[in-house]
């Protein structure tokens, strides 16, 4: 079963093999899971999130015409999965104003000479995931699929339906964004 | 070569999705240009920290029965759950005949009441895509000013290259909105309506 292509286990998984399906699970968790984990930032939500994507592509897989690579697929159904989940909280939140707690700017902070290099370093990847969550949500999705998952424009544009132009302005947005709000912890 | 122009190719390029012409465009603006280099740096800072940031380690028993627990939830799906599908086969025939009842009054409709009247033009309407992105950016002011830059270095991206083919040389042309063509509004409008959409 694990030397089996995706385009054979898929058809397995169709005819009613659970064992198929498990090994497609098995292939793609770690990434399905990484992914999702850029969005609910906690093991309890991405968890939950990660069955939820598995659940919903199985009872899906009928529908699914085996044009598309599978992982494409699924990465499709775990970013609306995590989307809907996302916007459900983000409601139930209410919407609120990301926090700056700008550091005041001037010379660069950030030396690899510096004594307080590792703190330093910490503070710019918990900044930068601050950062990354109050991008919009296309974006958001656009950027993790590419800067994280590193998957290429075109795959992103099959993953979020849209056009390779729209992914690369996008991630071009995001990543200004992206700049201008790191600027004072460079 | 403009400064907002290199930028979105600069992003382009770390993502490996640059041509040849443009890569070459950028390498040599960035030896004259120490704000680009500034800029790129700064991206490559955030795509290095991007790969250390914490991507949800878990125990590795966890990845060895996260398949088991799917499996188990599969097996205890009742048979109607384990497809989704409206289109299960009880259901299939009433679809196909639907569709062929609804086929069949739309012929007839079409050869006796063939529209005689001239046709309605779609009129496109840009003025209305605008309104809503920009109730889409609401009052993230930020998004909004990113919006317009990119909408303008978007226009000068595609006009550049139209100035390329079309009239080499013409150093300092200028393309007002409003002598778009309708090609180009058309496009511009499909690609707004994605983002909405998205």
């Amino acid at each position: 079963m694990e030397e089996l292509p995706d385009d054979s286990l898929v058809r397995m998984a169709k005819k009613g093999s659970p064992d198929a399906f498990a090994e497609l699970v098995r292939r793609y968790q770690k990434k399905i899971y990484s992914t999702i984990f850029q969005f609910a930032r906690n093991h309890h939500d991405t968890d939950d999130l990660a069955q939820e994507t598995f659940m919903n592509a199985y009872q899906s897989l009928q529908k699914f015409r085996q044009k598309a690579n599978f992982y494409t697929w699924l990465y499709r159904i775990a970013m609306n999965t995590t989307m809907n989940f996302l916007r459900k909280k983000h409601r139930e939140k209410g919407r609120e104003e990301l926090k700056e707690d700008r550091l005041p700017s001037g010379e660069s902070k950030f030396s690899s000479s510096s004594p307080e290099y590792q703190s330093q370093k910490k503070e710019f990847k918990e900044k930068l995931k601050e950062a990354v969550d109050s991008l919009p949500l296309a974006y958001q999705a656009t950027f993790v699929l590419i800067a994280y998952q590193d998957l290429t424009h075109g795959q992103a544009a099959e993953v979020l339906h849209c056009s390779e132009k729209t992914v690369s302005w996008r991630m071009h947005m995001a990543r200004k964004v992206l700049q201008n709000k790191l600027d004072p912890y460079f | 070569m403009k400064c907002k122009e290199i930028e979105k190719w600069i992003s382009d390029l770390m993502d490996g999705e640059l041509s040849e012409r443009k890569r070459k465009e950028v390498e040599d603006h960035l030896q004259e240009c120490p704000l680009c280099r500034v800029y790129q740096e700064k991206l490559e800072r955030i795509q290095t920290t991007v790969k250390e940031v914490d991507s949800g380690r878990v125990a590795p028993d966890y990845w060895e029965e996260f398949p088991s627990r799917i499996k188990d939830r599969i097996s205890s799906l009742k048979p109607r759950q384990r497809e989704r599908s409206p289109f299960a086969w009880g259901w299939k025939w009433a679809w196909v005949g639907a569709a062929l009842i609804l086929v069949v009054f739309m012929g007839l409709y079409l050869i006796h009441f063939q529209p005689r009247a001239e046709q309605e033009v779609y009129v496109f309407s840009f003025e209305d895509a605008l309104a809503q992105v920009f109730q889409e950016i609401g009052e993230n002011s930020e998004l909004a000013a990113l919006f317009n830059t990119v909408i303008l270095a978007s226009i000068e991206e595609t006009l550049g290259e139209i100035e390329r083919e079309i009239v080499p040389g013409w150093e300092g042309w200028s393309f007002p909105e409003e002598e778009l063509t309708e090609e180009e509004l058309i496009q511009l409008d499909s690609e707004i309506k994605k983002e909405i959409k998205s």
